[in-house]
């Protein structure tokens, strides 16, 4: 069954183009991936499946439904995001009890357990945290409210990396336990790959992969030799990226897929595999070449 | 993965419930306001004095609870704004919600607030003559009306609608402000040209409109007024809401 | 005429923002859910305290309001002096009455006003009746306001008589305060009350004096004779 489904999805935000014809479809139990740049579209795509904000055209179904004001969707959907706020009247403990009344499926026993954890206090105010801490007190209550579509925008803004690897292992430890449907946005895949089983990249508002994380990892093959050599081998070939790393030294990478690479072997060239991380930013990147071409 | 079918009926219940927790902080400046206006109560709702009986010049002080109460109405208009502001409805949208159960709850809550609110107003009226009787050396005439009980019913519940119709008033303008922030300019200007518009016709205007509220005697059309203002008000507001956007 | 009719629209306008902005930051400093509890309960309970004394203060006790004289048919003073019928008139307008001895053919009346100028005049009759004796009478009719008559609580003059010579001394000018208690609007909305009412119902007042006939009199200028 399709938990989302979308077809030829657009969004106008003030005249710029956030999104431009969307499609793709995500499964249910299932923990996606949404990786893209600064600015892909990434935010815009999930506030308008968790129904804040409304499509330009296209259709978008979440649970069969037409996110937007849907009280259906907005029951069986949390978002959580370093923007979520808290009345300020209400302390950490009872926004938690407030919580525990509106989602039905919630886990008051696991939010108890990584409150103390994370050891905050009872008391606190949640304005009154700090950045990591609002975070993780935030990630909390995506964890015990076990909606059926649970989505992280951005969900380790601002902790540190022991707390960071404690949040994705609550998460998949909770996953397997009570499986639902999540996607996770981040512009780190490595750090969140370990726990995806889809990729969905993301670059200038529309899709630009889409596929499981094992596939993305066998996407492309990195090949390193003298420069002609390679300029030659790879001309018909879809080329991400290219480099020139010393003098007359080229690397490249390409798509794996009908790439013969013993040949290549034998030609001299160097074949390495390319981290699933690298293949998204060689795919995002706006410009051919890098950063270092804005010194040239 | 188990789906969740929910009643609108139950998540306008719950909200309204959690809105009553979470906008507690808006009572505490209904507080300072009704103590403001009780402070400048002090000097007497209105004076009348005459310069000479026999070798004397008498001045009365009347009290009565009336700022007390035009300031809670203003309360009133300033709390539905601000339930229309964005850092409240980032509050309200974290949880389960649409427009609609939203627009509802924020109704329920404001009328709790008004039902709250208009009651501290009358008896803050009984606060203001307990001090004037008891810290003041002044001359006392009377306890004026001492009015039966059905009156003073019907008078609280006159205050508490005055109360919500003022608030509805300003949830119907926080609203249109939220759809641009041009309104915040378009409003003053088209109340203010339109008072100035209508008085060039009739010069009662104002006088009019308030006594078409504030001067009916009759309890049961004074109320068939107010909630129908407020009513019109509110299902504006929720027409007018139901395609903004959120947590932007 | 228009503009008038705007100003306090703008001016209410204006108001309503500066409290707007005060709320929002009183809402600011005391957002803590506890403080706020603490601070709505004290509110309640001190206004429920409030009311509970309001019904057990003695208000019945304090003056009660007398229209035992009609204000419409009460008469006027100088209406009467001018008949000559001043005797006739109810006891009740009589706020003092001065009697005093004279064994002289002489009498001298003497008057100070006080710094505010005079109030009440004073006219003096030749009277037939009277032996060896001379009469000052404070009439007064009631001026009501809020059904209460406050003329009660004017001062009198001070009239004094020693060696042939009534002194008439007013009081010192002084305003007396009132305060009086009124339902809120939306309950005189229903009862037809307004906030002031007609206002005050004025009575007047005057000092009559009668000396004896073929007295030798040497008054003062600001006293009046009745022909």
């Amino acid at each position: 069954m399709n938990v989302i489904t979308c077809e030829g999805l657009k969004k106008n935000q003030r005249k710029v183009r956030a999104l431009s014809d969307l499609s793709f479809t995500i499964k249910e139990n299932t923990i996606t991936g949404l990786i893209g740049r600064n600015g892909a579209g990434k935010t815009t795509l999930l506030k308008i499946l968790a129904g804040f904000w409304r499509e330009s055209s296209g259709e978008v179904k979440v649970f069969n439904q037409h996110p937007f004001n849907n009280l259906y969707v907005s029951a069986n959907t949390i978002y959580v995001d370093d923007q979520m706020s808290f009345p300020a009247s209400l302390t950490l403990t009872e926004i938690l009890q407030e919580a525990e009344v509106f989602y039905e499926n919630w886990n008051g026993k696991l939010a108890k357990r990584l409150f103390d954890y994370f050891s905050f206090h009872p008391e606190q105010q949640h304005e009154n945290l700090s950045k990591g801490k609002k975070s993780t007190f935030n990630m909390i209550v995506g964890l015990a409210s076990r909606c059926a579509l649970t989505i992280y925008d951005e969900p380790t803004t601002g902790m540190d990396a022991a707390v960071r690897k404690d949040f994705y292992r609550a998460l998949l430890r909770d996953y397997l336990e009570y499986p639902r449907t999540i996607i996770i946005s981040s512009h780190h895949l490595d750090e969140v790959e370990d726990l995806l089983e889809d990729v969905l990249l993301l670059q200038d508002g529309s899709k630009c992969l889409h596929l499981p994380i094992d596939e993305l990892k066998d996407y492309a093959v990195g090949l390193t030799g003298r420069t002609e050599m390679v300029r030659q081998w790879i001309a018909n070939k879809e080329v991400f990226h290219t480099n020139n790393i010393g003098a007359g030294t080229t690397y490249a990478v390409v798509k794996k897929e009908g790439i013969p690479l013993d040949n290549a072997r034998q030609l001299g060239m160097e074949t390495t595999s390319v981290t699933s991380s690298d293949i998204c930013v060689y795919l995002t990147d706006q410009t051919k070449g890098g950063i270092d071409d804005v010194f040239k | 993965m188990s789906l969740n079918n929910v009643r609108l009926q139950k998540v306008v219940k719950k909200q309204s419930v959690y809105k009553v927790k979470a906008n507690l902080s808006m009572y505490s400046s209904l507080i300072v306001i009704q103590l403001l206006a009780l402070l400048f109560s002090l000097g007497g709702t209105g004076t009348m004095g005459t310069s000479s009986v026999g070798y004397n010049g008498i001045t009365i002080r009347l009290f009565s609870a009336d700022i007390v109460i035009v300031f809670t109405m203003i309360w009133g208009f300033i709390t539905a704004i601000m339930l229309t502001t964005k850092a409240y409805k980032e509050d309200e949208f974290i949880f389960v919600t649409n427009r609609l159960t939203s627009n509802l709850s924020n109704i329920i809550f404001l009328f709790v607030a008004s039902i709250f609110s208009g009651i501290t107003a009358v008896l803050s009226g009984y606060l203001l003559k307990v001090i004037m009787f008891s810290f003041f050396n002044y001359e006392f005439l009377h306890a004026g009306t001492s009015s039966e009980f059905g009156i003073f019913i019907s008078g609280l519940l006159t205050t508490i609608l005055y109360v919500f119709m003022f608030s509805s008033f300003g949830y119907l303008i926080g609203t249109v402000v939220q759809l641009s922030k041009m309104f915040i300019i378009i409003v003053p200007v088209v109340i203010i040209g339109g008072v100035y518009l209508l008085s060039r016709i009739n010069q009662d205007v104002i006088l009019d409109i308030g006594s078409f509220y504030f001067l009916e005697s009759n309890f049961f059309i004074a109320l068939t007024k107010i909630i129908l203002t407020a009513g019109i008000c509110f299902l504006a507001a929720i027409f007018i809401s139901n395609r903004l956007e959120v947590r932007k | 005429m228009t503009s008038i009719s705007v100003l306090p629209i703008i001016l209410l306008l204006v108001f309503i923002g500066v409290l707007f902005l005060f709320s929002k930051f009183i809402e600011r400093i005391n957002n803590r859910g506890k403080n706020v509890k603490r601070m709505l309960l004290s509110y309640v309970m001190i206004l429920v305290l409030a009311t509970a004394v309001y019904f057990l203060l003695p208000l019945d006790k304090s003056i009660v309001s007398d229209e035992s004289i009609d204000p419409d048919t009460a008469p006027s003073l100088f209406h009467h002096l001018n008949l000559e019928t001043l005797d006739e008139v109810d006891s009740s307008l009589i706020r003092k009455s001065w009697e005093f001895d004279i064994n002289s053919d002489k009498l001298q009346v003497h008057f100070t006003e006080n710094d505010w100028g005079s109030n009440v005049p004073i006219y003096l009759d030749q009277v037939e009746d009277l032996d060896e004796k001379v009469e000052a009478i404070f009439y007064q009719s009631p001026t009501f306001v809020e059904g209460v008559n406050v003329a009660d609580f004017t001062a009198l003059p001070d009239i004094d008589f020693s060696s042939n010579t009534l002194r008439i001394r007013e009081p010192a000018y002084e305003d007396l305060e009132f305060i009086t208690f009124k339902t809120e609007f939306p309950v005189r909305q229903f009862t037809g009350e307004k906030l002031i009412e007609e206002g005050f119902f004025h009575g007047d007042e005057l000092i009559y004096i009668r000396v004896p006939e073929g007295i030798d009199l040497d008054i003062d200028e600001e006293i009046n004779f009745v022909d």
